[in-house]
Protein backbone atom coordinates (compact mmCIF):
# COMPACT_ATOMS: atom_id res chain seq x y z
CA UNK A 1 0.00 0.00 0.00
CA UNK A 2 2.77 2.45 0.87
CA UNK A 3 4.66 1.62 -2.29
CA UNK A 4 1.53 2.14 -4.30
CA UNK A 5 1.07 5.54 -2.70
CA UNK A 6 4.63 6.61 -3.36
CA UNK A 7 4.28 5.51 -6.98
CA UNK A 8 1.26 7.74 -7.32
CA UNK A 9 3.10 10.55 -5.57
CA UNK A 10 5.95 10.21 -8.03
CA UNK A 11 3.54 10.69 -10.90
CA UNK A 12 1.45 13.63 -9.67
CA UNK A 13 1.31 16.12 -6.86
CA UNK A 14 -1.17 14.66 -4.39
CA UNK A 15 -2.62 15.28 -0.96
CA UNK A 16 -2.81 12.11 1.08
CA UNK A 17 -6.07 12.13 3.00
CA UNK A 18 -5.48 8.80 4.69
CA UNK A 19 -8.60 6.91 5.67
CA UNK A 20 -11.53 8.67 4.07
CA UNK A 21 -13.86 10.56 6.39
CA UNK A 22 -16.05 12.02 3.68
CA UNK A 23 -16.95 11.14 0.11
CA UNK A 24 -19.15 13.58 -1.82
CA UNK A 25 -20.52 14.91 1.46
CA UNK A 26 -21.33 11.50 2.90
CA UNK A 27 -19.70 11.00 6.27
CA UNK A 28 -17.85 7.73 6.71
CA UNK A 29 -17.02 6.41 10.15
CA UNK A 30 -14.71 3.43 10.28
CA UNK A 31 -14.12 1.21 13.21
CA UNK A 32 -12.43 -2.16 13.50
CA UNK A 33 -15.53 -4.16 12.72
CA UNK A 34 -17.93 -1.79 11.04
CA UNK A 35 -18.30 1.10 8.62
CA UNK A 36 -21.09 3.63 8.99
CA UNK A 37 -22.22 6.07 6.33
CA UNK A 38 -24.52 8.97 7.13
CA UNK A 39 -25.49 12.43 5.95
CA UNK A 40 -26.62 14.14 9.13
CA UNK A 41 -24.79 17.33 8.23
CA UNK A 42 -26.45 17.68 4.85
CA UNK A 43 -29.86 16.89 6.34
CA UNK A 44 -29.28 19.47 9.04
CA UNK A 45 -28.35 22.12 6.50
CA UNK A 46 -31.54 21.47 4.54
CA UNK A 47 -33.66 21.62 7.71
CA UNK A 48 -31.97 24.86 8.67
CA UNK A 49 -32.59 26.38 5.27
CA UNK A 50 -36.28 25.47 5.48
CA UNK A 51 -36.56 26.73 9.06
CA UNK A 52 -37.46 23.28 10.34
CA UNK A 53 -34.42 22.63 12.47
CA UNK A 54 -36.51 22.00 15.54
CA UNK A 55 -39.48 20.41 13.80
CA UNK A 56 -41.54 17.84 15.70
CA UNK A 57 -40.50 14.43 14.43
CA UNK A 58 -43.09 12.16 12.85
CA UNK A 59 -42.89 8.38 12.59
CA UNK A 60 -43.75 8.06 8.90
CA UNK A 61 -42.49 10.17 5.99
CA UNK A 62 -45.84 10.04 4.17
CA UNK A 63 -49.30 10.24 5.72
CA UNK A 64 -51.07 7.00 4.72
CA UNK A 65 -54.55 8.50 5.22
CA UNK A 66 -54.28 11.44 2.82
CA UNK A 67 -54.41 10.49 -0.86
CA UNK A 68 -52.27 12.76 -3.01
CA UNK A 69 -54.11 14.27 -5.96
CA UNK A 70 -52.82 16.45 -8.78
CA UNK A 71 -53.85 20.08 -8.76
CA UNK A 72 -55.46 20.50 -12.18
CA UNK A 73 -55.25 24.31 -12.12
CA UNK A 74 -51.58 24.22 -11.11
CA UNK A 75 -48.64 25.69 -12.96
CA UNK A 76 -48.64 23.01 -15.66
CA UNK A 77 -45.34 22.51 -17.39
CA UNK A 78 -43.13 24.49 -15.08
CA UNK A 79 -40.70 22.47 -13.05
CA UNK A 80 -38.49 25.30 -11.85
CA UNK A 81 -40.00 25.86 -8.45
CA UNK A 82 -38.68 25.62 -4.93
CA UNK A 83 -40.68 22.42 -4.39
CA UNK A 84 -38.82 20.67 -7.19
CA UNK A 85 -35.49 22.02 -5.99
CA UNK A 86 -36.04 20.73 -2.46
CA UNK A 87 -37.23 17.40 -3.84
CA UNK A 88 -34.01 17.15 -5.80
CA UNK A 89 -32.00 17.65 -2.63
CA UNK A 90 -34.03 14.93 -0.92
CA UNK A 91 -33.51 12.67 -3.93
CA UNK A 92 -29.76 12.97 -3.42
CA UNK A 93 -30.19 11.90 0.20
CA UNK A 94 -32.29 8.96 -1.00
CA UNK A 95 -29.62 7.93 -3.50
CA UNK A 96 -26.79 8.28 -1.04
CA UNK A 97 -27.84 6.90 2.33
CA UNK A 98 -31.60 6.87 2.88
CA UNK A 99 -33.76 4.29 1.10
CA UNK A 100 -36.39 4.77 3.81
CA UNK A 101 -37.72 7.99 2.29
CA UNK A 102 -37.42 6.78 -1.30
CA UNK A 103 -41.12 6.02 -1.67
CA UNK A 104 -42.28 9.33 -0.18
CA UNK A 105 -39.91 11.35 -2.37
CA UNK A 106 -40.85 9.33 -5.44
CA UNK A 107 -44.57 9.89 -4.87
CA UNK A 108 -44.19 13.63 -4.40
CA UNK A 109 -42.03 13.89 -7.50
CA UNK A 110 -45.15 13.15 -9.58
CA UNK A 111 -46.58 16.53 -8.65
CA UNK A 112 -43.78 18.97 -9.45
CA UNK A 113 -45.77 20.46 -12.33
CA UNK A 114 -49.18 20.51 -10.67
CA UNK A 115 -48.57 21.54 -7.12
CA UNK A 116 -51.05 22.34 -4.46
CA UNK A 117 -50.69 23.18 -0.79
CA UNK A 118 -51.24 19.49 -0.03
CA UNK A 119 -47.94 18.50 -1.66
CA UNK A 120 -45.97 21.23 0.02
CA UNK A 121 -47.40 19.98 3.32
CA UNK A 122 -46.41 16.42 2.47
CA UNK A 123 -42.90 17.56 1.66
CA UNK A 124 -42.67 19.32 5.02
CA UNK A 125 -43.72 16.03 6.58
CA UNK A 126 -40.75 14.23 5.02
CA UNK A 127 -38.53 16.92 6.51
CA UNK A 128 -40.18 16.40 9.90
CA UNK A 129 -39.50 12.69 9.59
CA UNK A 130 -35.88 13.38 8.66
CA UNK A 131 -35.58 15.76 11.57
CA UNK A 132 -36.24 12.92 13.97
CA UNK A 133 -34.11 10.42 12.05
CA UNK A 134 -31.26 12.68 10.95
CA UNK A 135 -28.57 10.64 12.66
CA UNK A 136 -29.59 7.39 11.05
CA UNK A 137 -27.39 5.96 8.36
CA UNK A 138 -26.24 2.60 7.07
CA UNK A 139 -23.89 0.33 9.00
CA UNK A 140 -21.87 -2.45 7.39
CA UNK A 141 -20.60 -5.03 9.86
CA UNK A 142 -17.72 -7.43 9.79
CA UNK A 143 -19.40 -10.84 9.65
CA UNK A 144 -18.03 -14.31 9.10
CA UNK A 145 -16.96 -14.75 5.50
CA UNK A 146 -19.41 -16.89 3.62
CA UNK A 147 -19.90 -17.76 -0.03
CA UNK A 148 -23.25 -16.05 -0.29
CA UNK A 149 -22.91 -12.61 1.20
CA UNK A 150 -25.38 -10.41 -0.60
CA UNK A 151 -29.05 -10.85 -1.17
CA UNK A 152 -31.96 -8.75 -2.32
CA UNK A 153 -35.65 -8.10 -2.18
CA UNK A 154 -37.91 -6.97 -4.98
CA UNK A 155 -41.52 -5.96 -4.92
CA UNK A 156 -44.05 -4.07 -6.98
CA UNK A 157 -47.06 -2.04 -6.09
CA UNK A 158 -49.71 -2.51 -8.77
CA UNK A 159 -51.20 0.66 -10.29
CA UNK A 160 -50.03 2.74 -7.40
CA UNK A 161 -48.85 5.69 -9.43
CA UNK A 162 -50.93 7.88 -11.69
CA UNK A 163 -51.51 6.89 -15.29
CA UNK A 164 -52.26 3.28 -14.29
CA UNK A 165 -48.63 2.53 -13.92
CA UNK A 166 -47.14 0.37 -11.20
CA UNK A 167 -44.19 1.14 -8.98
CA UNK A 168 -41.36 -1.30 -8.63
CA UNK A 169 -38.60 -1.36 -6.12
CA UNK A 170 -35.72 -3.46 -4.99
CA UNK A 171 -33.04 -3.40 -2.35
CA UNK A 172 -29.84 -5.41 -2.02
CA UNK A 173 -28.13 -5.99 1.28
CA UNK A 174 -24.64 -7.10 2.16
CA UNK A 175 -23.15 -7.44 5.61
CA UNK A 176 -26.37 -6.21 7.31
CA UNK A 177 -26.48 -2.98 5.36
CA UNK A 178 -28.25 -1.90 2.20
CA UNK A 179 -25.86 -1.45 -0.71
CA UNK A 180 -28.09 -0.67 -3.67
CA UNK A 181 -31.73 0.19 -3.97
CA UNK A 182 -34.11 1.63 -6.48
CA UNK A 183 -37.70 2.77 -6.49
CA UNK A 184 -39.25 3.69 -9.80
CA UNK A 185 -42.50 4.09 -11.61
CA UNK A 186 -42.52 1.31 -14.19
CA UNK A 187 -42.12 2.40 -17.79
CA UNK A 188 -44.87 0.22 -19.20
CA UNK A 189 -48.38 -0.45 -18.01
CA UNK A 190 -48.74 -3.84 -16.33
CA UNK A 191 -52.12 -5.49 -16.79
CA UNK A 192 -51.82 -7.80 -13.82
CA UNK A 193 -50.25 -7.43 -10.43
CA UNK A 194 -48.21 -10.55 -11.28
CA UNK A 195 -46.92 -8.81 -14.38
CA UNK A 196 -45.90 -5.80 -12.29
CA UNK A 197 -44.08 -8.13 -9.91
CA UNK A 198 -42.23 -9.73 -12.82
CA UNK A 199 -41.11 -6.33 -14.06
CA UNK A 200 -39.75 -5.51 -10.59
CA UNK A 201 -38.03 -8.88 -10.39
CA UNK A 202 -36.41 -8.37 -13.76
CA UNK A 203 -35.01 -5.02 -12.72
CA UNK A 204 -33.69 -6.53 -9.50
CA UNK A 205 -32.13 -9.41 -11.44
CA UNK A 206 -30.26 -6.93 -13.64
CA UNK A 207 -28.88 -5.24 -10.55
CA UNK A 208 -27.94 -8.61 -9.10
CA UNK A 209 -25.96 -9.44 -12.25
CA UNK A 210 -24.15 -6.12 -12.02
CA UNK A 211 -23.32 -6.66 -8.35
CA UNK A 212 -22.13 -10.16 -9.07
CA UNK A 213 -19.84 -8.90 -11.82
CA UNK A 214 -18.51 -6.15 -9.58
CA UNK A 215 -17.74 -8.50 -6.72
CA UNK A 216 -16.40 -11.02 -9.19
CA UNK A 217 -13.86 -8.44 -10.39
CA UNK A 218 -12.84 -7.97 -6.78
CA UNK A 219 -12.32 -11.67 -6.43
CA UNK A 220 -15.40 -12.36 -4.35
CA UNK A 221 -17.39 -14.82 -6.37
CA UNK A 222 -20.84 -15.46 -5.05
CA UNK A 223 -22.47 -18.76 -5.82
CA UNK A 224 -26.21 -18.69 -6.11
CA UNK A 225 -28.26 -15.71 -5.10
CA UNK A 226 -31.52 -15.37 -3.28
CA UNK A 227 -33.87 -12.72 -4.52
CA UNK A 228 -37.03 -12.74 -2.48
CA UNK A 229 -40.38 -11.16 -2.95
CA UNK B 1 5.07 24.99 -16.16
CA UNK B 2 4.37 24.16 -19.78
CA UNK B 3 0.67 24.71 -19.56
CA UNK B 4 0.68 26.89 -22.67
CA UNK B 5 3.02 28.80 -24.93
CA UNK B 6 2.60 32.26 -26.33
CA UNK B 7 2.29 32.42 -30.10
CA UNK B 8 1.21 34.92 -32.72
CA UNK B 9 -2.45 34.43 -33.49
CA UNK B 10 -2.73 32.41 -36.71
CA UNK B 11 -5.20 33.69 -39.28
CA UNK B 12 -8.58 32.08 -38.82
CA UNK B 13 -7.95 30.89 -35.28
CA UNK B 14 -10.71 31.65 -32.79
CA UNK B 15 -9.12 32.04 -29.37
CA UNK B 16 -11.45 31.27 -26.49
CA UNK B 17 -11.76 33.49 -23.48
CA UNK B 18 -10.84 32.74 -19.89
CA UNK B 19 -11.77 33.84 -16.45
CA UNK B 20 -10.21 33.97 -13.00
CA UNK B 21 -12.14 32.15 -10.31
CA UNK B 22 -11.37 33.26 -6.79
CA UNK B 23 -12.23 31.42 -3.61
CA UNK B 24 -11.74 32.18 0.04
CA UNK B 25 -10.82 29.22 2.20
CA UNK B 26 -11.87 29.27 5.83
CA UNK B 27 -10.95 26.90 8.60
CA UNK B 28 -13.39 25.36 11.07
CA UNK B 29 -13.68 28.58 13.10
CA UNK B 30 -14.52 30.54 9.98
CA UNK B 31 -11.22 32.40 9.93
CA UNK B 32 -9.81 33.13 6.50
CA UNK B 33 -6.83 30.89 5.95
CA UNK B 34 -6.03 31.37 2.30
CA UNK B 35 -7.13 32.85 -0.96
CA UNK B 36 -7.24 30.62 -3.99
CA UNK B 37 -7.24 31.62 -7.60
CA UNK B 38 -7.84 29.38 -10.57
CA UNK B 39 -7.72 30.21 -14.24
CA UNK B 40 -10.50 28.56 -16.18
CA UNK B 41 -11.04 28.48 -19.91
CA UNK B 42 -14.50 29.26 -21.18
CA UNK B 43 -15.27 25.84 -22.55
CA UNK B 44 -18.71 26.98 -23.62
CA UNK B 45 -17.05 28.81 -26.52
CA UNK B 46 -15.44 25.64 -27.83
CA UNK B 47 -16.78 24.27 -31.09
CA UNK B 48 -17.26 20.56 -31.65
CA UNK B 49 -14.87 19.24 -34.28
CA UNK B 50 -12.60 22.30 -34.10
CA UNK B 51 -11.65 22.58 -30.45
CA UNK B 52 -12.79 19.29 -29.03
CA UNK B 53 -14.10 15.88 -30.09
CA UNK B 54 -14.32 13.38 -27.24
CA UNK B 55 -15.40 14.49 -23.77
CA UNK B 56 -16.47 11.26 -22.11
CA UNK B 57 -15.10 10.46 -18.68
CA UNK B 58 -16.35 7.76 -16.33
CA UNK B 59 -17.64 8.83 -12.94
CA UNK B 60 -17.89 6.57 -9.94
CA UNK B 61 -21.37 5.40 -9.03
CA UNK B 62 -22.51 5.79 -5.43
CA UNK B 63 -23.63 2.15 -5.56
CA UNK B 64 -20.08 1.04 -6.22
CA UNK B 65 -18.76 3.03 -3.27
CA UNK B 66 -21.33 1.42 -1.00
CA UNK B 67 -20.74 -2.05 -2.39
CA UNK B 68 -17.03 -1.74 -1.60
CA UNK B 69 -17.58 -0.14 1.80
CA UNK B 70 -19.97 -2.96 2.68
CA UNK B 71 -17.38 -5.69 2.20
CA UNK B 72 -14.43 -3.74 3.60
CA UNK B 73 -14.87 -4.65 7.31
CA UNK B 74 -15.45 -8.35 6.65
CA UNK B 75 -12.56 -8.86 4.23
CA UNK B 76 -10.35 -6.43 6.13
CA UNK B 77 -9.70 -4.11 3.24
CA UNK B 78 -7.66 -0.98 3.64
CA UNK B 79 -9.34 2.11 2.29
CA UNK B 80 -7.29 5.17 1.54
CA UNK B 81 -8.18 8.45 -0.03
CA UNK B 82 -5.89 10.70 -2.02
CA UNK B 83 -6.45 13.93 -3.81
CA UNK B 84 -4.48 15.00 -6.86
CA UNK B 85 -3.67 18.71 -6.88
CA UNK B 86 -4.82 20.52 -9.99
CA UNK B 87 -5.71 17.17 -11.46
CA UNK B 88 -6.92 18.37 -14.84
CA UNK B 89 -3.72 20.31 -15.47
CA UNK B 90 -1.98 16.95 -15.81
CA UNK B 91 -3.96 16.06 -18.89
CA UNK B 92 -2.37 16.75 -22.27
CA UNK B 93 -4.46 18.48 -24.88
CA UNK B 94 -4.60 16.75 -28.25
CA UNK B 95 -6.52 19.42 -30.11
CA UNK B 96 -5.11 22.79 -31.11
CA UNK B 97 -6.85 25.31 -28.87
CA UNK B 98 -5.96 28.99 -28.63
CA UNK B 99 -6.82 31.13 -25.63
CA UNK B 100 -6.60 34.86 -24.92
CA UNK B 101 -3.92 35.84 -22.44
CA UNK B 102 -5.21 35.87 -18.89
CA UNK B 103 -6.26 39.15 -17.35
CA UNK B 104 -3.49 40.78 -15.36
CA UNK B 105 -0.80 38.67 -17.02
CA UNK B 106 -1.06 39.82 -20.62
CA UNK B 107 2.21 41.03 -22.12
CA UNK B 108 0.46 43.55 -24.37
CA UNK B 109 1.71 42.08 -27.64
CA UNK B 110 -1.64 40.66 -28.63
CA UNK B 111 -0.23 37.15 -28.80
CA UNK B 112 -2.44 34.26 -27.79
CA UNK B 113 -1.86 31.17 -25.68
CA UNK B 114 -1.57 27.87 -27.48
CA UNK B 115 -2.72 25.44 -24.81
CA UNK B 116 -0.63 22.36 -24.07
CA UNK B 117 -2.30 21.06 -20.93
CA UNK B 118 -6.03 20.76 -20.38
CA UNK B 119 -7.07 23.83 -18.47
CA UNK B 120 -10.04 23.65 -16.13
CA UNK B 121 -13.17 24.52 -18.03
CA UNK B 122 -12.18 22.89 -21.30
CA UNK B 123 -14.71 20.37 -22.44
CA UNK B 124 -12.18 17.61 -22.96
CA UNK B 125 -10.32 18.22 -19.68
CA UNK B 126 -12.01 15.40 -17.78
CA UNK B 127 -11.52 13.01 -20.69
CA UNK B 128 -7.80 13.70 -21.02
CA UNK B 129 -7.25 13.51 -17.27
CA UNK B 130 -8.95 10.14 -17.19
CA UNK B 131 -6.61 8.89 -19.93
CA UNK B 132 -3.62 10.32 -18.06
CA UNK B 133 -4.66 8.70 -14.82
CA UNK B 134 -5.60 5.44 -16.46
CA UNK B 135 -2.33 4.97 -18.36
CA UNK B 136 0.00 6.13 -15.62
CA UNK B 137 -1.63 4.39 -12.70
CA UNK B 138 -2.92 1.32 -14.50
CA UNK B 139 0.43 0.30 -15.96
CA UNK B 140 2.56 1.00 -12.94
CA UNK B 141 0.75 0.99 -9.68
CA UNK B 142 -1.96 -1.58 -9.98
CA UNK B 143 -0.38 -4.76 -11.40
CA UNK B 144 2.47 -4.33 -8.97
CA UNK B 145 0.07 -4.45 -6.09
CA UNK B 146 -1.95 -7.53 -6.61
CA UNK B 147 -1.12 -9.07 -3.27
CA UNK B 148 -0.66 -12.71 -2.52
CA UNK B 149 -4.10 -14.14 -2.11
CA UNK B 150 -4.84 -14.76 1.52
CA UNK B 151 -8.54 -15.39 1.64
CA UNK B 152 -9.61 -14.10 -1.71
CA UNK B 153 -7.69 -13.77 -4.92
CA UNK B 154 -6.68 -10.47 -6.44
CA UNK B 155 -7.99 -8.30 -3.67
CA UNK B 156 -6.49 -5.19 -5.08
CA UNK B 157 -8.74 -2.78 -6.79
CA UNK B 158 -8.66 0.84 -7.61
CA UNK B 159 -11.62 2.89 -8.48
CA UNK B 160 -11.28 6.39 -9.70
CA UNK B 161 -13.83 9.02 -9.25
CA UNK B 162 -13.55 12.50 -10.55
CA UNK B 163 -15.75 15.12 -9.09
CA UNK B 164 -17.12 18.17 -10.76
CA UNK B 165 -14.26 20.25 -9.48
CA UNK B 166 -11.75 17.93 -10.98
CA UNK B 167 -10.17 16.97 -7.74
CA UNK B 168 -9.62 13.30 -7.79
CA UNK B 169 -10.38 10.90 -5.06
CA UNK B 170 -9.77 7.25 -5.26
CA UNK B 171 -9.99 4.16 -3.21
CA UNK B 172 -7.35 1.59 -3.13
CA UNK B 173 -8.39 -1.46 -1.31
CA UNK B 174 -5.88 -4.07 -0.46
CA UNK B 175 -5.79 -7.04 1.82
CA UNK B 176 -4.72 -6.08 5.31
CA UNK B 177 -2.51 -9.04 6.05
CA UNK B 178 -1.45 -8.05 9.55
CA UNK B 179 -4.94 -8.10 10.98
Amino acid sequence: MNKMKSDIRAEWEVTDLGEPSKIVGIKITMSRDSITILQSKYIKSILKKEGLERANPVAMPLDPHTPLVPNLEGNIGDRSNSFARLLGELQFIVNATRPDIAYAVNRLALYTTNLSLQHVGALKRILQYLSGMRNHGIVYHALPQQPSFFYGYADASYRNADNRRSISGYVFLARNGAITWCLQKQVSIALLSTEAEYVALSEAAQEACWLRNLYGELGLLQEGIATLI
Amino acid sequence: MGTWKLVEKPAGAVPINNKWVFAKKRNKEGVLTKYKARLVAKGCAQRLGHDYIETHSPVMRLETIRAILAIAPTWKLLIQQMDVKGAYLNGTLKECVYMQQPEGFADGTGRVCLLIKTLYGLKQARHEWNIEFDTNSGDKAIPAYVPTPVHISGASEMISQSSQYGSMTFFCSQQRSDL
